[in-house]
Order: C-alpha cells, then sequence, then structure tokens
C-alpha cells in the first residue's frame, strides 16, 4: 500500500516566458529556485520552484507538447491554493509584484481568511491562512444556504 | 527578504542537512553518509533531493556555501562545502529540541524498544 500512497500533489504551469514567470513567483510568494532544467538552444524546459513544502513546475509554452498557457486557452479552470499565516501580507506583496486581485482577502464563512489573485501569466491563485480552527459542524451551520 | 521563523517546521532532509552540518563545515557527499550512518541508512539523500534540499536552505539563509567552493561543478551538490547560518542552528536546535520532547513522549508512552 505504502508504495502507492502518493507523497505529493504537484502543479505545473505553462507560461509565455517562463523567465518572467519565474522571477514574479520568486518576488510574489518568496518562491525558492530549486532546479533548472536548459534545453542546448537556451530555452527553458522546466523550473522546479518550492513554495513552502509543496513544489512548483514552471515551463514554456510549447503547443506542440499540448502545453498551452492560460491567454492561449483563454482562461484558466484551475486555482492553486497558498496556505500561510499572514495571508493580508502576502496578498500586498503578490500585488506590489504585478499579480491582480480576482477577489480580495476576507473572513471566509470556513474559518478562514482568504482571497483570489490573478498572476500577469493568467493563473489564478487563492490564498489563505492555515487556522483550521472551525468544526465541521461549525462550517456547516455557516454556509450559505445557496451562493 | 522576509525572514526565517524559527518555528518552520523542517522537512526530514532538511533537518539532517542542518544537522550534518552543526559540528562544522562539510561538503555534500559528507552530508549523504552522514545521513545515512546517521540513520542506520533508513534515510537516505539521493543527489536529487540534496541539491533540492540545500538549495532550499540556501535560499532561507539556513546554510551558506564556504568560500572556495569547486565552481566547476555548478550543477553538483555533492562536492561544494556549506555551513550553518545563525538563524540555520537555531532551527536545527528547535527541531532537535522538539524531537527530544516527542521521543521522552514516545519512551513514557512504552514505545521504546529494550537495548536501543
Amino acid at each position: 500500500m505504502s508504495d502507492q500512497r502518493p507523497v505529493a500533489v504537484t502543479p505545473h504551469l505553462f507560461v509565455q516566458s517562463a523567465e518572467e514567470a519565474v522571477g514574479f513567483y520568486l518576488r510574489a510568494f518568496g518562491a525558492a529556485e530549486l532546479f533548472r532544467n536548459t534545453f542546448p538552444d537556451g530555452t527553458i524546459g522546466f523550473v522546479e520552484l518550492a513554495l513552502g513544502n509543496g513544489r512548483v513546475l514552471v515551463s514554456e509554452e510549447a503547443p506542440s507538447l499540448n502545453a498551452l498557457a492560460p491567454p492561449t486557452v483563454g482562461g484558466s479552470p484551475v486555482m492553486l491554493m497558498i496556505e500561510v499565516n499572514d495571508v493580508d501580507a502576502l496578498a500586498q506583496r503578490a500585488v506590489e509584484a504585478g499579480a491582480k486581485v480576482e477577489m480580495p482577502v476576507e473572513d471566509m464563512f470556513w474559518g478562514e481568511r482568504y482571497g483570489v489573485l490573478v498572476d500577469p501569466f493568467g493563473h489564478r491563485w487563492a490564498v489563505s491562512t492555515v487556522r483550521e480552527s472551525l468544526t465541521p459542524d461549525e462550517i456547516a451551520s455557516h454556509t450559505p444556504p445557496e451562493i | 527578504m522576509s525572514s526565517v521563523k524559527s518555528t518552520s517546521p523542517l522537512t526530514q532532509a532538511a533537518f539532517l542537512v542542518l544537522l550534518a552540518l552543526a559540528s562544522g563545515e562539510r561538503h555534500g557527499y559528507a552530508v549523504m553518509r552522514f545521513a545515512e550512518e546517521t540513520t542506520d541508512g533508513r534515510v537516505r539523500l539521493p543527489p536529487g533531493t540534496l541539491y533540492r534540499t540545500i538549495s532550499r536552505l540556501l535560499a532561507d539563509g539556513l546554510v551558506e556555501e564556504v568560500e572556495g567552493s569547486d565552481r566547476d561543478a555548478p550543477h553538483d551538490a555533492r562536492r561544494r562545502y556549506y555551513r550553518l547560518t545563525e538563524p540555520g542552528r537555531r532551527a536545527v536546535m528547535d527541531e532537535a529540541e522538539l524531537l527530544a520532547r516527542l521521543s521522552s513522549a514516545a519512551a513514557r508512552a512504552g514505545l521504546r524498544r529494550s537495548g536501543r
């Protein structure tokens, strides 16, 4: 069983201009570049970033490999969530680095402070606290009847 | 750069690297050997893990590269020399104290094998 238990789930982001995107993720989220694979012609194969204890891979858009960036497909159906203690400070830092606010950070019914940002490359990031202080029953009683 | 909180959890690999460097500077190969010997071979740090872990510790300011490292091996952490920074020493000390506490709790709970 343990051989089949996944160790981690790691998003692989396709962007137009991997170099700029990596710079943004370092400035905006305090990511650290762990590893970079560059082709002989100088194009970036992938860059592996550490974000907290998670990892993110970033690659240049390559239509021949079906690696399409958000602007090419007209948006992104995925939200990447970063959990952090000071969510307001992180959101502020991301905005200063060039992110746009899709939903401002505020207290949510499930007990976290939470907001949504869009990075300059079209990927969507939720930023959330990690208080996890409410019980499932409390969250259920606070859940709005409809959206 | 934002400061490193001493309360940040260390991964097991990061803890082992810091622990290996606590007694003085070492190159990556020595860190790998230290991990294997200290854990009786239960934890290994293959080159890819070692490289990524050290990259992260460098970015967090918990270790630093020692001047005079072999610059001919740009992608091989095994041949480079590293040492703890002051925040790195505090981080590994905090983690060691926490582990000692947990280990005592485990012993009180009867979870220690005799003869070890």
